[in-house]
């Protein structure tokens, strides 16, 4: 069973249809895909930021910690001396205070006589503190200090924790705490403890600290993103990474370091996937969806291409069967319509007799070409064909063969012409299929071309000792898009059954394959003056 | 048991007394302190301010192999403004000529810095110049100035030799504003003073006419590093080398000098260095002496009245420091007395130059300070007045006690010009970084 052109055509769009839609199905899936790996990305950028931050806060906690730890070590008689000598001596301590409770004043460093410039600066920097709200922070302090810890990340809560099991051996719970304090958009770190009525206070030295947790950032190589340290202003402290972060660019990610660093954060800018890895991944995708679609649309290309051939030949094929019945019909008609007039013996005259007897020789030889015709294209196709090959002069052969045609060309009323070289002109050939050839060149002359009242057959040497057989008409000619198809099997120029000539469409193509197979070739040429020329290729005797 | 006591107390005893032949062969000189005032006599019958100086003078170290190892490590900028006019080429070529200034003990790091902050060569020993120097070369120049990145990163790599004797030396060259993380001179300066409790001094060298030099050279400051001025790259290489004879020079470290002053007198100012002063003391510290080279202290002090004849001890000055060239901790001590008089050329005759010399000097600075802080207020005139009057009262000072000092004319002789430039023009950002970087100088007796 074989299937129609028509309905193959509706599978394969019918089934372009469902790959378009595969197709398109697969793009929203890479797209859904895409979103999900960039909030994937984001999530993870967002847990590093929040890394970042802690270790930064678990630093800054550390030196905070430890700076308490000191300060409610000191002995409370000696309080001022030893606290004077911080200062010079640690690259984070930036001023020590000491802070009378009772009397609300501040004992050191002596807010009338300051023995340093930095002394100065930092009874200026903290008048309003000192003079009004330290006695509400320090108050404040811890419960602050609680309530922002509720606000911290598990880790930062958990080291917390610890730090509270190492404060517990002090017998009496000690009052201590931090102080953000800012001035002119800087941070500033205050850190205090109580110690009998009288507050010990450090402040830390900023720009060592920040100098300090700049190693501690993390590293970043590529060119189109950057971490970025920022401070409660959105001041840049500090970055790495390659991309050029100016003013009002939003971060992709940000974590705070609330509240060892108030209103600083970490902040990531850039794309979270690395925009080539996306690139890739789309690129791939689009790939193989682009890859299946035109396997699909090719196979189904390749698949009705072959149908419609298959459908022209099986086309062909009928139309062959009817032209050679009828063909294999007319001969057999006037044969067996002679043979019965014979038979019933109603033609007397011995003339008549011989009449009927010679049309039934010529009908019975138009037969077996017919016939023969047809068996060579069978062998043919199936390559069964084999070839006699010897050296043939061609000067001679040429006249002697188409002396036995010169009856029959003149009976169709065409004059024959032959041109021959001077010389003889050898070739390699067999000897029969270029006569078939030949023949069927003629017949199909005698067929189409008796209008032209002439046959010109033209014998030529050409360079390489190869020969050159032309077999020119003054028939109709054939059209130029056509000069290839008339060597196609069964192909005709008219192909209707009631065609004014009968034919099978097989004399050019056999003719041409004996030859080609020969080594030889036939094409078909306009010929000046009107009419065809078919020129045979004959390789040379060497 | 007991012979066993007597013998080791008797081997102790040997060796106390006994000489030290190492110690003896390899004596190693140390640094001399000395008080002075500006006049040795003062009027006597009313109280009355006088100068003390006091100066610390460290030997020179001579032979190249005693001399301590050095823990360079230079930040380079390397933001887009350092490619322009062959600066960054220049700065490399340097660097590199720093580098073989140095040996196999010393340590050498580069950091280089735009907005973001590499470390180009990790810390190791200057003997490597091949890797170092094709390191060096293949410095690019792109991108911001994240000054403050520069330094912390530099301050971290030099971090990683500091337990040792080595001296430790940021040199950073910048040519532009930082303009990524923390930018105010202020900031800079507190990384400074930080970084000089970890005796680690900060050299700033400032390219050009774009450079922040209050920032560059308050960092310099309060590091006890020197800063220079280079208007024209071409100067880079000697300024290199200059700056590494300081280096490789350095005598003492971790200086604190300690000047008590004995009852009725009251110190009332430290002239041109910051410490810290109190009734009746007043500390300063330095980072490092350079051998060779003395560096001093002016305290401007209050000298309660005296009788004729009077003699009175004032001032006391004892200096800690670490010898470099035999690691043991020093001191040197020093006093001052003053003697009262009421016969006018006695005290003239008692003028100490070299004293006042340097009081000139520092006066000139200070004025060259305050005009830069009246032009940036916009007030030109009291600027140009400011140095003019200053210059007016070198030069009557030179003339009452015949100071002849080269160096002091030729910057009387700049600030009367930059006063004259002041007046006409207002302060250019050239004259302004020469004046700041002049003035810092000469307050810190940098050699120049």
């Amino acid at each position: 069973m074989t299937l129609k052109p028509s309905s193959l055509r509706v599978g394969f769009a019918l089934l372009v249809g469902a790959t378009l839609a595969i197709g398109m199905l697969s793009l929203r899936l890479l797209r859904h895909e895409e979103t999900r790996l960039a909030d994937e990305a984001r999530r993870t950028l967002q847990g590093r930021a929040q890394l970042v931050a802690d270790d930064l806060q678990l630093a800054v906690r550390d030196v905070q910690e430890e700076v308490l730890n000191r300060l409610a070590a000191l002995p409370p008689g000696d309080l001022s001396r030893a606290l004077a000598g911080w200062p010079e001596a640690n690259p984070l301590v930036r001023n020590t205070f000491i802070w009378n409770q009772a009397a609300r004043r501040l004992e050191q460093p002596s807010p009338t006589a300051p023995t340093t410039a930095e002394e100065k600066r930092f009874i200026l920097r903290y008048s309003h503190l000192f003079a009004a709200r330290l006695d509400t922070l320090l108050r404040a302090g811890e419960r602050e200090d609680a309530a922002l810890l509720a606000q911290a990340s598990p880790r930062m809560q958990l080291n917390r924790v610890a730090q509270q099991v190492k404060a517990l051996p002090s017998a009496q719970p000690v009052r201590r705490g931090w102080i953000p304090w800012f001035e002119g958009d800087q941070l500033f770190l205050l850190g205090w403890v109580e110690q009998h009525g009288r507050v010990a206070g450090v402040e830390l030295e900023t720009a060592a600290l920040l100098s300090r947790l700049l190693q501690v950032f993390p590293r970043e190589a590529g060119t189109d993103r950057a971490w970025a340290l920022l401070d409660g202003a959105g001041n840049l402290l500090h970055q790495t990474g390659g991309l050029d972060i100016g003013k009002g660019r939003t971060p992709a990610v940000a974590a705070s370091l609330s509240p060892s660093l108030p209103h600083w954060q970490v902040a990531f800018f850039g794309t979270g996937v690395p925009a080539a890895a996306a690139g890739g991944y789309r690129l791939i995708t689009t790939l193989l969806v682009g890859a299946l679609l035109l396997s699909i649309l090719a196979g189904g290309t390749l698949l009705l291409l072959e149908a419609g051939r298959k459908a022209r030949e099986a086309r062909q094929k009928t139309s062959f069967v009817a032209n050679v019945s009828h063909e294999l019909k007319t001969p057999l008609t006037t044969l067996r319509m002679y043979a019965e007039l014979l038979r019933e013996g109603r033609v007397r005259a011995p003339e008549q007799r011989q009449h009927y007897l010679d049309v039934m020789v010529t009908e019975c030889a138009r037969l077996t070409r017919l016939v023969n015709n047809m068996l060579d294209f069978g062998r043919l196709e199936q390559q069964r064909r084999t070839y006699a090959v010897e050296p043939l002069d061609l000067a001679a052969w040429l006249p002697t063969f188409l002396e036995a045609q010169r009856l029959r060309i003149e009976e169709a009323g065409l004059r024959l012409a032959v041109k021959l070289p001077g010389a003889p002109l050898s070739v390699r050939i067999d000897r029969d299929a270029l006569e078939q050839a030949v023949l069927n060149l003629l017949d199909n002359a005698l067929k189409y071309a008796a209008d032209g009242k002439q046959i010109e057959i033209v014998l030529t040497a050409t360079t390489g000792s190869g020969a050159q057989l032309e077999v020119n008409d003054r028939g109709p000619g054939v059209p130029e898009e056509l000069r290839e198809k008339i060597f196609e099997k069964f192909y005709r120029l008219d192909q209707s059954l009631t065609a004014r000539v009968p034919g099978s469409g097989l004399g050019l193509s056999i003719a041409r394959r004996l030859l080609r197979d020969l080594g030889g070739d036939l094409v078909c040429l306009p010929r000046e003056g009107g009419g065809a020329c078919f020129r045979i290729h004959l390789k040379g005797a060497l | 048991m007991k012979t066993k006591l007597w013998m080791l107390m008797g081997l102790a005893l040997v060796a106390a007394l006994g000489p030290a032949p190492r110690a003896a062969a390899s004596r190693v000189e140390k640094v001399t302190c000395k008080v002075e005032l500006d006049r040795g006599v003062l009027p006597a019958g009313a109280s009355q301010r006088a100068v003390v100086r006091v100066s610390l003078d460290a030997p020179l170290v001579r032979e190249q192999a005693e001399r301590p190892p050095v823990n360079l490590a230079i930040v380079l900028d390397r933001s887009g403004s350092m490619g322009s006019g062959g600066k960054l080429e220049k700065a490399k070529e340097a660097a590199i000529a720093a580098l073989r200034k140095l040996g196999e003990r010393d340590v050498f790091s580069l950091v280089m810095f735009d907005h973001e902050v590499e470390t180009l060569i990790p810390p190791q020993s200057a003997g490597n110049t091949e890797w170092i120097e094709s390191r060096i070369h293949s410095i690019r120049s792109r991108g911001n100035t994240a000054l403050f990145g520069g330094v912390s990163q530099g301050a971290a790599e030099v971090r990683k030799h500091l337990e040792g004797r080595h001296v430790s030396r940021i040199l950073l060259l910048s040519d532009g504003q930082a303009n990524v993380g923390p930018s105010q001179p202020e900031d800079l300066g507190r990384l400074g003073a930080a970084l000089m409790k970890e005796r680690i001094a900060v050299t700033t060298i400032g390219v050009g006419a774009d450079y922040n030099e209050d920032l560059m050279t308050k960092l310099a400051q309060n590091s006890d590093g020197n800063t220079y001025f280079v208007e024209s790259s071409r100067d880079l290489p000697r300024i290199f080398a200059q700056e590494l004879g300081d280096v490789l020079s350095v005598f003492a470290r971790d200086v604190r000098l300690e000047i008590e002053f004995t009852d009725g007198v009251r110190p009332v100012r430290i002239i041109g260095r910051d410490g810290r002063l109190d009734d009746r003391k007043v500390e300063i510290r330095l980072n490092q002496l350079y051998g060779g080279q003395a560096k001093y202290a002016l305290v401007e002090v209050e000298v309660p009245a005296g009788t004729p004849h009077d003699v009175r001890k004032l001032a006391s000055a004892r200096c800690s420091y670490e010898n470099l060239l035999n690691r043991q901790s020093e001191r040197a001590e020093a006093e001052a007395s003053v003697r009262y008089s009421d016969h006018e050329p006695d005290v003239l005759k008692s003028v100490n130059v070299s004293v006042q010399k340097e009081m000139a000097v520092n006066d000139l600075a200070e004025a060259q300070e305050k005009a830069i802080q009246q032009a940036d207020g916009g007030n030109r005139v009291q600027a140009a007045a400011t140095l003019r009057a200053a210059g007016a009262r070198v030069r009557a000072q030179a003339a009452t006690y015949s100071i002849d000092d080269a160096q002091l004319m030729k910057d009387t002789a700049g600030a009367e010009a930059s006063a004259a430039a002041i007046e006409t023009q207002g302060l250019d950002n050239r004259s302004r970084k020469g004046l700041m970087t002049d003035s810092y100088q000469m307050r810190n007796q940098q050699k120049r």
